[in-house]
């Protein structure tokens, strides 16, 4: 077990939900620091409709182990996983985000 | 044998190869459907961590963990939580009431999951209609009656439905996991099985069966705690079918992001190796028919998950140490929302003495395969709570020091916070073993640790065990520092060891 911290500033006073754990009781609030695990993770932002609007990745490892991101918007807002849409509805079925892929912030790191 | 009972062992058998038949046609051969295909997983719904109200204890962790061993580990589990119960922190709440998260393994299962069905106030019904109820009997009598062997005959049932029933008929009248979920409160029951391909727990939560596209709202406890307690070979796996990939998961990224940011860690480092082997188990489930490998993993059957790890502390562990679901508790620490764990570790292993040691003769197959399976299983829990009390400061201390050095190197003063928080909860977390091996004294140690793994226990057996787990809690070395810290105070003083091994020995020898 190692761990590292991405700093996560805009957009500010927004719920991070940490590589798609939507059912997190008390996600952090931006601007926030944020303890992961080594390796690949993936900060969103839901909007009131449930939906993906901010995005960003972050590859934490011994050389990288304080990184700090901006998310980036996704537009469209993409449904999260096990959307509270309808699998069935025309809305959900058309867009099908897979990870990393709309408005993904590139890692910045180390920056103090 | 004379013919007149040749004749009727004859008719006997004929009459259940017909049954069978007859059963076999109507049944259309099919195997049973353990787990149903999930028409929607809004995690909003379901039995998850996030749908059961906390406790008033909501800076504090409180995890029990119970481990297998047939009526030994039901028995002794309950009696620990009847000791928890007598832990006062308000006129309507026990340290019983605030526990978290139950994880558990085969007979620790029984007593965890009616727990989470019924609360304290079901403990006592737990001891009269199961741990004192000779459950070999009744096993042998629904499987070896006529109408019993007919039916194993046919694929949908299997040996294992007659231990379902029994705990549906004894315990569980059928309730499902929608009774947790109507019940609404801690704790987060965890009942671990084993994926008998892999050699790795099946903790069944909603969050591992969402890889499946599975709901168990519906699944009967009785299932889930049969699948945790399937001892290899005398009963059949509990097999789970994986719908993956469903409608249910269209629409949105699949797999999970958890699993694959997990599966795609860099697993030459060592640091890493646990969360990418997480990953790649749970990306196999959650490709299902999908995989691009030769195996697509299309049903998973589990079975007794002492065989990968006997003592359930697997999913704490990584409920602790991770922010996978469910729940994944670490950035939780790091911020100082949970303060404080107290951990419980209920390890009922055997180590019972074996006239195979005295003798030359090669022991038979049966021996063998008994052997190979059940010192496994004893031998995963050796040493295993030990190691967590380890593995836990190692993983808070070193990271403390790490963020310590990260704060001045890249000017990040919360990181100082989180370090210090982390050392905070590496002093507040509360270690208990109830474990046999604690027991001082020889003869009565021997005497616990040779109690049967079984589904019936003699009486005075079932009374030793029901003081013992209290007593060895009342004794762990961080039980009172522990109900200081969380401001509880004794309802009743908990039984001693040494007057309990007393009432053995004098039992014993009256």
């Amino acid at each position: 077990m190692a761990y590292g911290n991405v700093r996560i500033g805009e957009p500010k006073d927004r719920k991070v939900y940490i590589n798609g754990v939507y059912t997190a009781l008390t996600p952090p609030t931006s601007p926030c620091t944020v303890t992961v695990e080594y390796g690949p993770n993936t900060f969103e932002t839901l909007n009131d409709e449930k939906k993906i609007d901010f995005r960003g990745d972050a590859v934490i490892d011994e050389a990288h182990r304080y990184v700090v991101i901006t998310l980036a918007a996704v537009d469209p807002p993409a449904p999260a996983l096990l959307s509270t849409v309808s699998p069935q509805s025309p809305s959900a079925a058309s867009a099908t985000p897979q990870a990393g892929d709309a408005g993904e912030a590139p890692n910045k790191p180390n920056v103090p | 044998m004379n013919d007149k009972s040749r004749r009727a062992g004859v008719r006997a058998a004929m009459g259940a190869l017909c049954l069978a038949g007859v059963i076999a046609i109507v049944s259309g051969c099919a195997y049973p459907i353990r787990n149903m295909q999930a028409t929607d997983l809004n995690p909003t719904r379901g039995y998850r961590w996030s749908q059961l109200a906390e406790g008033r204890l909501n800076d504090t962790l409180v995890i029990v963990t119970a481990s297998g061993g047939g009526t030994r580990a039901t028995a002794l589990t309950l009696s620990l939580l009847q000791g928890l119960q007598q832990v006062r922190l308000a006129p309507d709440d026990t340290l019983a009431d605030e526990i978290d998260i139950i994880s558990s393994v085969s007979g620790g299962s029984v007593t965890a999951g009616y727990f989470a069905l019924r609360g304290t106030a079901g403990l006592n019904d737990l001891t009269t209609e199961f741990i004192r109820k000779d459950g070999i009997a009744a096993l042998a009598r629904a499987g070896l009656n006529p109408f019993g062997l007919a039916a194993l005959a046919t694929p949908s049932k299997e040996r294992i439905d007659v231990l379902i029933d029994y705990l549906d008929g004894q315990l569980f009248h059928g309730d499902t996991y929608q009774a947790l979920l109507t019940r609404g409160r801690r704790p987060y029951l965890i009942l671990n099985a084993a994926d008998m391909v892999e050699g790795v727990p099946f903790p069944l939560t909603q969050e591992n069966l969402d890889l499946l596209c599975s709901d168990m709202t519906g699944m009967k406890l009785s299932v889930a705690v049969a699948a945790s307690a399937a001892f290899p070979v005398a009963l059949s796996p509990v097999t789970l079918k994986n719908y993956s990939k469903c409608p249910a998961q269209a629409g949105a990224t699949w797999p999970p992001l958890w699993v694959t940011n997990a599966a795609n860690t860099d697993r030459t480092r060592p640091e890493n190796v646990a969360r990418a082997e997480r990953g790649r188990v749970a990306l196999a489930y959650a490709l299902g028919s999908e995989a691009q490998t030769e195996t697509k993993k299309q049903y998973v059957h589990l079975l007794d998950g002492g065989i990968a790890d006997n003592l359930g502390l697997s999913e704490p562990l990584r409920a602790v140490t991770t922010n996978d679901p469910a729940p994944g508790l670490l950035n939780d620490i790091a911020d100082g929302r949970i303060k404080r764990i107290v951990f419980v570790v209920v390890n009922s292993r055997s180590f019972a003495t074996s006239p195979l040691d005295e003798t030359q003769a090669t022991p038979s197959a049966l021996a063998m395969l008994n052997s190979s399976i059940a010192a496994a299983i004893d031998q995963a829990s050796v040493g295993f709570s030990a190691r967590l009390r380890t593995t836990l400061d190692d993983a808070f201390t070193a990271t403390a020091t790490d963020f310590r050095g990260d704060a001045l190197q890249f000017g990040a003063p919360e990181l100082l916070d989180k370090a210090a928080n982390l050392d905070a909860i590496k002093r507040n977390t509360f270690l208990m073993e109830v474990d046999f091996a604690n027991i001082r004294d020889p003869v009565c140690r021997s005497y616990f640790h040779n109690i049967p793994t079984s589904w019936k226990l003699e009486t005075s057996e079932i009374d030793a065990l029901l003081a013992m787990g209290g007593a060895l809690l009342g004794e762990a070395p961080e039980f009172q520092p522990m109900v200081q810290a969380i401001g509880g105070r004794m309802d009743r003083t908990l039984p001693s060891v040494a007057s309990e091994c007393q009432k053995v020995t004098t039992n014993r020898n009256p």
